[in-house]
């Protein structure tokens, strides 16, 4: 069923952007609204290293969840000057500051064009141009950062995250040094975004800067607070959901003159009544 | 709590079941009844380019229409399938995987670049025939063996500007929106043209363009191109460049065919290239006014909705010629070169890319759009 492996790939890609972005939204409190752009970063990077270089896509990956470490280590360090609603906003600014560099940067991202013909990967030998084994990798990769990610939450560290979402001055008070515990979950996460966008740029084999506007931020904030806040199971179950729920909706067999207005009509309505019976989301463990 | 969790599972794999098995009935049904020949659409159908993507839909519907009452397709009825692609490459390849897997279609028509670009090299590994008529993005040149394009590329329209302006200026300024459009049409435009390019450009929605059209007079062009994809923009833009006192001459992309243009002061005497023309013949007439009378208002984008229009009767033409086989069906649109329909005699290429639609240069003369000839 290619349809479906096709779908379960998308579904493996935003679970990995949902599992990221978890740690830092739903463990710390902290919301951020530019996941996209790590996203975007990550898929930038592995587009450009693998039509411009002979590289190897996981050495693109590195190199891609590298640079983008980098980046989120100086947006973290601006952010990090924020609270509340102004870190929301803030965040949200850094999204379209990189989306502006995506469409203007032409001579490196080709613009508005966008970077067609980017090459699957190759293990020993084996290209993956077959969506079954494509699935098999983004399968291994979506396990290996949920397991990093609840290693991660049950950790001391993970419990002194949850403390800063509960009372930041309290913890500074026993001595945490918050900053450098807000930084670092930050860059991981943005870091575990760029593997998602990598594995995005490879699968569509197309990248253009349209993938990675806000809206696109505000969708993966959507999995996270539908699946379930401070949940790792939560935020899967919120990919599989808000992946499926649109392309279940084409089945369903409206006329083909508003088929297409009705499905997000109709998708729309689904969430607005899950949010007012279940606030907190499918699973979730703590509210906005 | 956990009881909860357990109904949200149950639900999540109910939904899984709904997919797997509805996905796997209609494969089986597909294979039973052969007597349909599947077309699948993948267009904008909402979002920013919605409107386009209706249009071009409510065409598909004339000529499937027609084609079904005289018979149909080699002898079967003409089913197409609708699916939105938002005109965006991820919601475009969804649409395509499950046109391909569940509905089992082996002829795609793609609307957007963005899509096509995103579609093509699914097309091309299932051996799927994929018709494009909206994208004119440079790159679909060569995307594949079963890739075809129904339309101009932007390199086309580039070569034509550079060539045409070529012949009177040296030194001009492109005032460019940053979509991919009309950023692959500045760089056609810079790869052909010879002179000196000074490049002014705007992100998408901006209304106040006096900072952009200052800096373009202050470097003194002899002459401006307007290259906008969002006529308001454009009209903006024109309007303040002829405000803050540029006099000079204006040329500009396609928007300037538009009404809202045409009929502005400042727009007077502007060259444009415009889409290439759609015929004046008798298929022409007829189409344009079976979509009046049926849909109760005029056609936009009279190309687009040409193309769209020709490629479903070029498709139906192969099939009844060589019958519903891809590797054959492509080979007979590669060497197609004398099809009928309402852009006048045309065929395609060696890569897929229809010959024959060159973009029309046209002047604003007295608020009408005519025919320029180079004097």
């Amino acid at each position: 069923m290619p349809y479906l492996i096709h779908l379960a790939i998308l579904v493996g890609i935003y679970g990995i952007l949902g599992l990221s972005l978890n740690l830092v939204v739903g463990y710390t409190g902290l919301l951020s609204v530019t996941h996209a752009a790590f996203y975007g970063l990550g898929a930038y990077a592995t587009a450009i290293l693998l039509t411009s270089t002979g590289l190897n896509f996981f050495v693109a990956l590195l190199l891609g969840v590298l640079i983008t470490s980098v980046l989120a280590l100086l947006i973290g360090l601006v952010l990090s000057r924020f609270h509340g609603d102004y870190y929301a906003l803030g965040s949200f600014g850094f999204n379209i500051i990189i989306y502006s560099v995506f469409l203007n940067w032409q001579s490196l991202t080709r613009g508005p064009l966008g970077i067609p013909g980017i090459r699957r990967p190759e293990i020993f030998g084996l290209n993956l141009t077959d969506n079954f084994h494509f699935l098999l990798l983004v399968l291994a990769i979506l396990l290996l950062v949920y397991f990093l990610c609840r290693f991660i939450v049950n950790s001391s560290f993970g419990r002194a995250l949850r403390a800063i979402r509960e009372d930041e001055q309290a913890l500074q008070v026993f001595g945490y040094r918050t900053t450098f515990y807000k930084l670092i979950i930050f860059v991981l996460s943005a870091a575990l975004a760029a593997v998602a966008g990598s594995l995005f740029a490879s699968y569509i084999t197309f990248v253009d800067p349209s993938s990675f506007v806000l809206f696109e931020s505000i969708f993966i904030l959507a999995i996270i607070i539908l699946g379930g806040l401070a949940n790792l199971r939560g935020s899967l179950l919120g990919a599989l959901f808000l992946i499926l729920l649109p392309e279940l909706l084409r089945f369903v067999g409206f006329p083909s003159d508003i088929a297409a207005q009705m499905r997000q009509v109709v998708y729309g309505l689904i969430l607005v009544i899950l949010m007012l019976y279940r606030p907190q989301g499918l699973v979730g463990e703590y509210k906005l | 709590m956990q009881a909860q969790n357990k109904i949200i599972w149950l639900f999540v794999l109910l939904a899984l079941i709904f997919i797997a098995v509805y996905a796997s009935k209609s494969e089986n049904s597909g294979e039973k009844n052969g007597e349909t020949v599947k077309i699948g659409f993948i267009g904008p159908l909402s979002g920013f380019a919605a409107a386009w993507g209706e249009e071009m839909r409510d065409v598909v519907e004339i000529a499937r229409e027609e084609i079904n009452t005289s018979g149909g397709v080699n002898g079967q009825a003409l089913e197409i399938i609708y699916e939105d692609g938002k005109c965006g490459p991820k919601d475009a390849l969804s649409a395509a995987q499950k046109l391909i897997t569940v509905n089992k279609v082996k002829i795609l028509l793609v609307i957007c670049g963005q899509e096509a670009l995103a579609v093509a090299p699914v097309a091309e590994r299932n051996q799927v025939l994929m018709m494009s008529m909206w994208a004119t993005h440079p790159d679909l040149t060569g995307a594949g063996e079963f890739i075809f394009r129904n339309s101009y590329s932007d390199d086309d329209t580039g070569r034509v500007m550079a060539e045409t302006i070529n012949k009177k200026y040296g030194k001009v300024a492109v005032i460019t929106e940053t979509s991919d459009f009309t950023v692959g049409l500045l760089k056609a435009f810079k790869k052909y043209f010879q002179g000196e390019v000074i490049e002014e450009n705007y992100p998408p929605g901006t209304t106040d363009f006096r900072g952009y059209v200052l800096d373009v007079i202050s470097k003194k062009p002899e002459t401006v191109v307007m290259n906008p994809n969002a006529p308001l923009g454009g009209i903006s833009a024109l309007r303040q460049l002829r405000q803050l006192g540029y006099k000079g001459p204006i040329y500009g992309n396609y928007f300037g065919e538009l009404e809202e243009v045409i009929e502005i002061s400042e727009a007077e005497g502007m060259i444009f290239f415009a889409d290439p023309n759609v015929g004046n013949n008798q298929i022409k007439s007829e189409l344009f006014h079976k979509f009046e009378s049926l849909y109760g208002r005029a056609p936009t984008i009279k190309f687009a909705d040409a193309v769209t229009y020709d490629s479903v009767y070029m498709i139906k033409q192969a099939i009844d010629n060589v019958g519903l086989d891809n590797s054959k069906l492509k080979d007979y649109l590669h060497s197609l070169k004398d099809f009928k329909g309402v852009m006048g005699t045309y065929g395609f290429d060696e890569n897929g890319d229809a010959i024959g639609l060159l973009p029309t240069v046209k002047q604003i003369v007295n608020g009408k759009a005519v025919l320029y000839t180079q004097p």
